[in-house]
């Protein structure tokens, strides 16, 4: 199975930093996230992840490192933990570490928005941003 | 849209009001993804001071920005067609005063006005609450559940929320939010 590498950027619109690692099964986004075709995006994520779940099987650890993210990603990357959440259910080994801003209190509590909204376990840790 | 004009337009008080320096941003227009990331850039460089604040303001411009984008009622007749609104963001004393205009079918603004009420009468962990319930729900093109959850953060992003309607003809009516964030 393929890694999936998405080279962020900040030019017309923020499109995040995606790294999956197939043969690791470590997980990054991080970045800013605001799309012209958010379905699009996240749901190339959670395909990922379904063929993980079928063809690898081994732990996967996600990290969010996001800065920003509208409303629409909100949604998006709620799929992505619901695709996690569903590979626990059925015996995967998931670790989600959520890295928030230090600066900015809403993405803390997206988290545990989503602990709520998912019932997964999500690990937080704040971060200093750089700019 | 064709009203009698009532009151002469004043081009020299309205340059006075949207020259001042405290003006960060003032667009009516139509309104794009392109251009609302354009927008973002300009905010976040115009306004570097109060971080958290700054943060907040780009927040709150973006989702509000997107709401227009998707749900103003106002088309541009030329072009693309895209949908018009008006956007101010003015830098005040001790806040920002974040402003969004846009026309809406008479026939919404009673499910406008009582999302509205209810969003400035919850407290912020039943606001939150009310966003999980809007994100929870499986994705429908439903305008007011699509439009409600970027009201919902855009309230849970400001320290405080306003909304004023005013009926324009028999068809629309002009939808204006107001909403604040402390330095």
């Amino acid at each position: 199975m393929e890694d999936l590498e998405i080279k962020g950027e900040s030019g017309v619109f923020y499109i995040p930093t995606v790294h999956l690692n197939a043969s690791t099964g470590e997980c990054e986004i991080s970045g800013e996230s605001y799309l012209e075709d958010t379905d699009e995006f996240y749901n190339t994520i959670i395909k990922w992840i379904e063929q993980y779940v079928q063809e690898v099987k081994n732990a996967i650890t996600f990290n969010f490192r996001l800065t920003y993210f509208n409303t629409s990603s909100s949604r998006g990357i709620l799929d992505v933990l619901r695709a996690l959440k569903k590979f626990e259910d059925d015996g995967g080994s998931v670790t989600i570490n959520w890295y928030y801003p230090d600066d900015d209190d809403s993405i803390a509590e997206e988290a545990e928005d989503y602990m709520k909204s998912t019932g997964l376990e999500i690990n937080m840790f704040s971060f200093e941003p750089e700019d | 849209m064709s009203k009698e004009v009532t009151k002469e337009f004043n081009f020299f008080e309205y340059h006075d009001q949207i020259n001042q320096e405290n003006i960060i941003l003032s667009y009516k227009g139509p309104i794009t993804a392109m251009l609302i990331a354009e927008l973002s850039r300009d905010i976040r460089a115009e306004i570097q001071h109060h971080r958290k604040a700054s943060k907040k303001v780009f927040s709150i411009f973006m989702e509000l920005a997107q709401n227009v984008l998707y749900y103003s009622s106002e088309i541009n007749l030329f072009g693309d067609k895209n949908r018009v609104g008006t956007i101010f963001i003015v830098n005040e004393d001790e806040r920002y005063k974040v402003i969004v205009g846009n026309m809406v079918k008479n026939t919404i603004t009673s499910d406008l006005k009582e999302r509205c009420h209810k969003i400035k009468e919850l407290g912020r962990s039943e606001l939150r609450a009310y966003k999980r319930e809007l994100r929870d729900q499986p994705y429908h093109n439903d305008e007011s559940s699509e439009a409600g959850i970027g009201l919902v953060q855009a309230a849970l992003t400001a320290d405080s929320f306003e909304m004023k309607i005013i009926e324009m003809s028999n068809e629309y009516s002009f939808f204006v939010l107001f909403l604040t964030v402390q330095k």
